[in-house]
């Protein structure tokens, strides 16, 4: 009962409503004086409170920003935020009810019917799409509570709190094995909560199991998927104050299922109306909330009521009108409220109307889990048989105290179609006896063709009588007519639940605060964060920005923070073997001290990636990969390496170290202040490495040059990468060093044609038609490739990649269309406006008969063409003079 | 002498009011608020602490049929011929050389026996600690950190990346190590810390596991 002495209040569509503790938001509201708690799906009816159990979607409300919140299972909270939805402007007056008066219009089937041309669906969707569906779901980024997920591992899992599940969790535990319960109502007992004289035995189990210490209980969540392994899928309500639900993966040993059984309502006309409820929910009003639920009752039975609803409505001051068997009701009377009731023998006035209908199993997830439903004449139900391994029913779920109220199939079905089947699409009888009519009359077929069972309920409150009809007008038994295939999420799950919490991780370089102070424009390349340029006092804008770090680079020195290349420590005796083999380029004759680069093909000789490999020692290999492709790599090596039996051991260092790129005519100048390394070209030669310390940090240098010019790579231990930074920076003072990002990284590289795997090239890019030839080995006896790779090298290329640069000020976009003769003749991969030309320059895949040095070419420029040249060699330093310096 | 070595998140630390001091030639956190209450505060619920500067070393090789023993070090099996071994920074040296001396077979054809590579900075080492840290794992990783005994260890996504759980308990404490690639160690940090928010888990320093140590 609840506790009068404790109230609180909440908000309910910009109203103060009063709640007692115990209460849910549905039963305060009822307690308030409400009687419509949302509208129909399609025909905008109103709907009152049905089940109380959180079976059906008559009460779903947007709560705290939530939409399709079931009202009646959730607690109310102090100072919680309740909204009605799918209603305008309010649900007692909602204008798209005039919808209903037009049903005649909306035959069952009827976007089959309506929307058979083109147009017609043009023509109609954004209207559909303004008035369909539910509750609106909430703005991205909104509200300060989250989604979480959670993993959990037990021996058992209960489904259901009820008496049977209660029992079984009690005994399960009893040997210490841990047992997990999952219940979704408010609190354990099942029916035996609302069952006064049963109460007391409720209270009994709950104390036992809560006393058992290697139980687990988890109340107000539900099961909505039993997947295989034994996997469960739950979602918890507010698990705690900062967040909106939690989705539990479940894993248990052994499942058992006790999930017990609900009540369904009989079908009559307006069978719908606030007011029309069944027994159990009256029950829940009156002993869980102490609300008198009505004035004047009728009970409508298939033979003698349960003598407690009888005795509860008139402890509860409720008058008994009559009781009625289904067969003598026609119709339910009222506008937005039941206020009457016709009969056979004629009118009842009446404010409630209870229905103690069919009790039936709540078996979906037992469906799920592979079990078979076979129909059981004597219970009126279908019942769980040949169950999997490790999934057993308890209870009502299996049968138990079951017992057949109506015959099954009815003898007789009135077909209105205000006779409501389904509650979640406003489904009629006369929907299933039309679209039967049509041909749909195998019991799958009609769920598709009516979305009987489709709804929020997922066909709990409509599956039997479906069933029941779709058999009654076929002539065919319920066993014949068969059950409708059960699939998670059984109920329905929210997308925030199954997304789960707002967490993307993202990978940061060991100079990432530096470079925060250094004025860094982020960007995201993949899970990294990068500069893209660096926001000086003396630039305006990103152009100016880049321009300036561009011309630090070719006229001083700058550098860069290539952290985020994919490092990978290789050793072993073998090492130089599996490189051999996967690479284009050889490795097995590299000389301790020199770097080398290649690119990594695919059997069909596709480009997947490209490097440095530097020798350290007859045993030990350095990798670099791209920043994207370290994890592609690792796993290609290691593939390539099973079953060899070689001596190769790979380990990825990327995170364990840093890495800088210092570039320029003072690159030298710059490092030299800091190591002892002799670093003159004839002592440290380009494409060379050699391992030094530099201020005190050891570190490995390889002399390679992606942006063309004089320059090092410097590798070292992550720790140290922040301290080495800004000493780089310190030393490069007086030269007048800057940092740059990624942008001026990739006009410099552009100027040098030098190709960006997977931006420049895709997944049909070969080494010849790339003009890479000179890094495909063709004369080693075999590598991953070589074959397809021969061949190529022998055939005409289609397309090639070619460098050109615009004949005006344009810029193309990258991605850009090029035209030759009017005709499409390939796409611009990178283009940049490049200082050192005054004009853009960049590369294109373009046919190889258009592809001639000097040839033109017209590029897709702001809407309009401009020309462009194309152009054989690099745009700067063609003979690489300046790398060598 | 060489420059003092930083945690990944050395700066994450010191934006959430952390006082730092020098270990083992590395800068960590010594207390985010005051040792003895944090200390308190993971032996009731949880505390999650960073121990990035613990030496991790990578032994692969055909000569590792058993965990090699080294000293004061935790050996870690990862995979077959696969292990992971961990130590404070002081023994660093002295157990690689250990390591180096491991008995090589008399058959010049075999390669040798083992190969060391050092990853100490590869791994940004967290500890997560207390009676309710193997709650805050389970809403981070679908590993089931109950059935991972004293001494065990598992590879699992942890917070959407990939990572290296090693249990070793303080005493009676439950206590997890969480090596995850250091790039990633803000997110998965920060990720930890949100998802123990309603245990009350809180970051603890250096200071607190001294305190612990010697209190217990």
């Amino acid at each position: 009962m609840a506790d009068n002495s404790d109230r609180f209040t909440f908000q309910f569509d910009g109203r103060t409503i009063e709640a007692r503790s115990g209460d849910t938001v549905a039963s305060a509201l009822y307690r308030a004086g409400r009687r419509i708690f949302t509208r129909s799906f399609k025909y905008h009816r109103p709907r009152g409170l049905l089940c109380l159990a959180g079976k059906c979607p008559n009460c779903m409300m947007n709560v705290d920003g939530t939409p399709n919140v079931r009202a009646c299972i959730t607690p109310a909270r102090e100072g919680m935020t309740v909204r009605h939805q799918n209603a305008y402007p309010s649900l007692e007056n909602d204008w798209l009810s005039l919808v209903q008066r037009f049903d005649r219009l909306m035959p069952v089937g009827w976007y089959y019917k309506t929307m058979t041309h083109q147009w017609s669906w043009h023509a109609a969707e954004s209207y559909i799409r303004q008035v369909a569906g539910l509750g609106v779901a909430p703005q991205p980024g909104g509200g300060s509570k989250d989604y979480e997920h959670a993993w959990m591992h037990a021996e058992v899992a209960v489904i259901g709190g009820g008496p049977a599940g209660l029992q079984a969790a009690v005994e399960m535990a009893h040997d210490g094995s841990p047992v997990v319960l999952i219940d979704d109502q408010p609190e354990l007992g099942g029916h035996l909560r609302y069952q006064k004289r049963a109460g007391a035995v409720a209270s009994a189990l709950v104390d036992q199991l809560r006393a058992t210490p290697s139980a687990q209980i988890i109340s107000r969540s539900y099961c909505f998927g039993l997947y295989e392994g034994n996997l469960l899928g739950v979602v918890q309500a507010n698990p705690h104050g900062g967040a909106i639900e939690r989705l539990i993966h479940l894993r248990a040993k052994r499942v058992v299922i006790a999930t017990g059984a609900y009540e369904v309502p009989f079908t009559f006309e307006n069978n719908d109306l606030p007011g029309v409820m069944l027994s159990t929910a009256v029950q829940r009003l009156i002993h869980l909330h102490g609300i008198k639920p009505g004035e004047r009752a009728v009970v409508v039975a298939t033979g003698a009521p349960p003598d407690e609803v009888a005795e509860d409505l008139s402890q509860a001051g409720v008058e008994l009108v009559s009781i009625l068997a289904p067969s003598e009701v026609i119709a339910a009377t009222g506008a937005t409220h039941v206020t009457g009731l016709r009969t056979k023998s004629g009118e009842l006035s009446c404010d409630l109307l209870v229905m103690c209908g069919q009790r039936v199993p709540d078996a979906g997830l037992l469906h799920q889990a592979g079990g078979k439903l076979v129909w059981n004449q004597d219970r009126g139900a279908f019942l769980p048989a040949e169950l999997p391994a490790n999934v057993s029913a308890v209870g009502e779920v299996a049968g138990a105290w079951l017992a057949r109220a109506m015959p099954l199939p009815p003898e007789r079905v009135s077909f209105h179609k205000r006779s409501f089947v389904c509650f979640c699409s406003d489904v009629s009888t006369a929907d299933l006896r039309d679209a039967m009519s049509e041909g749909f009359d195998h019991i799958e077929t009609l769920k598709r063709y009516t979305t009987l069972t489709m709804g929020p309920c997922q066909g709990r409150m409509c599956q039997l009588a479906g069933i029941a009809i779709c058999a009654h007008e076929t002539g065919r038994t319920m066993t014949e007519t068969g059950v409708t295939t059960a699939r998670p999420p059984n109920p329905s799950v929210s997308l925030g639940a199954l997304a789960g919490p707002r967490h993307h991780p993202f990978r940061r370089t060991p100079m990432h605060d530096a470079h925060d102070q250094s004025g860094a424009a982020w960007m995201d390349m993949g899970d990294w964060k990068r500069p893209r340029y660096y926001k000086t006092a003396s630039c305006q804008s990103e152009q100016a920005c880049v321009e300036e770090e561009y011309r630090a680079v070719r006229e001083r020195v700058g550098i860069i923070d290539v952290s985020t290349l994919g490092k990978l420590d290789v050793k072993g005796r073998d090492a130089g073997k599996l490189l051999d083999k996967v690479y284009t380029n050889r490795f097995s004759d590299l000389k301790p001290g020199r770097v080398r680069y290649s690119v990594l093909c695919d059997e069909a000789g596709i480009m997947l990636d490209d490097g440095t490999i530097s020798r350290l020692a007859d045993d030990h290999y350095f990798i670099t990969t791209t920043t994207g492709n370290l994890d592609f790599v690792q796993q290609w090596l290691e593939w390539w390496l099973v079953g060899t039996g070689w001596d190769v051991h790979i380990t990825n260092v990327t995170g364990g170290r840093a890495a800088v790129n210092l570039a320029g005519p003072q690159a030298r100048d710059v490092l030299h202040a800091l190591t002892a390394c002799d670093l003159s070209s004839r002592a440290f030669p380009y494409m060379a490495c050699r391992e030094a310390d530099v201020a005190e940090v050891p570190a490995l240098l390889l002399r390679i040059g992606f942006v063309g010019e004089t320059g090092w790579e410097i590798h070292f231990p992550a720790e140290y990468g922040e301290f080495l930074w800004l000493k780089l920076l310190e030393a490069g003072k007086p030269f007048d060093i800057r940092p740059f990002g990624v942008e001026a990284q990739r006009l410099l590289r552009l100027e040098k044609r030098h190709v960006i795997v997977g931006v420049d090239t895709d997944a049909l890019s070969n080494p010849y038609e790339a003009g890479m030839a000179w890094v495909a080995k063709l004369e080693k006896p075999d590598f991953i490739g070589r074959n397809a790779l021969s061949r190529q090298a022998a055939a005409a290329a289609e397309q090639r990649l070619v460098g050109f640069i615009m004949n005006d000020a344009s810029l193309p976009q990258d991605g850009a269309a090029i035209l030759v003769g009017g005709a499409l003749a390939g796409r611009v991969t990178s283009a940049r406006y490049s200082p050192g030309n005054g004009k853009a320059v960049g590369l294109a895949w373009v046919s190889a008969k258009s592809s001639a040095a000097g040839a033109e070419i017209e590029i897709r420029v702001n809407g309009g063409t401009a020309r462009a040249r194309i152009v054989e060699e690099a745009f700067y330093d063609p003979a690489g003079d300046r790398l060598r310096m | 002498m060489p420059p003092t070595r930083h945690i990944p998140l050395l700066h994450a630390h010191e934006r959430a009011g952390a006082s730092l001091m020098e270990h083992h030639g590395w800068k960590v956190p010594a207390y985010f608020t005051w040792a003895q209450k944090e200390a308190e505060q993971m032996v009731r619920n949880a505390g999650l602490g960073d121990l990035s500067f613990m030496t991790k070393l990578d032994l692969k090789g055909w000569g590792l049929k058993t965990p090699p023993a080294a000293g004061a070090s935790r050996s870690w099996s990862l995979g077959p011929q696969h292990y992971l071994v961990t130590c404070e920074p002081p023994q660093r040296d002295e157990i690689a050389a250990r390591l180096r001396s491991f008995p090589a077979s008399h058959d010049l054809s075999l390669p040798p026996p083992l190969y060391i590579t050092d990853v100490t900075s590869v791994y940004a080492q967290f500890l997560l600690a207390g009676p309710r840290s193997r709650e805050i794992l389970g809403k981070l990783t679908s590993l089931n950190v109950s059935a991972l005994e004293n001494l065990g260890c598992g590879q699992v996504s942890l917070a959407h990346v990939h990572s290296i759980v090693l249990r070793e308990d303080l005493r009676e404490l439950p206590a997890f190590h969480v090596l995850v690639s250091r790039e990633y160690g803000e997110s998965v940090w920060d990720a930890i810390l949100h998802a123990g928010h309603e245990f009350g888990l809180v970051p603890f320093g250096q200071k607190a596991l001294e305190f612990l140590g010697g209190a217990a």
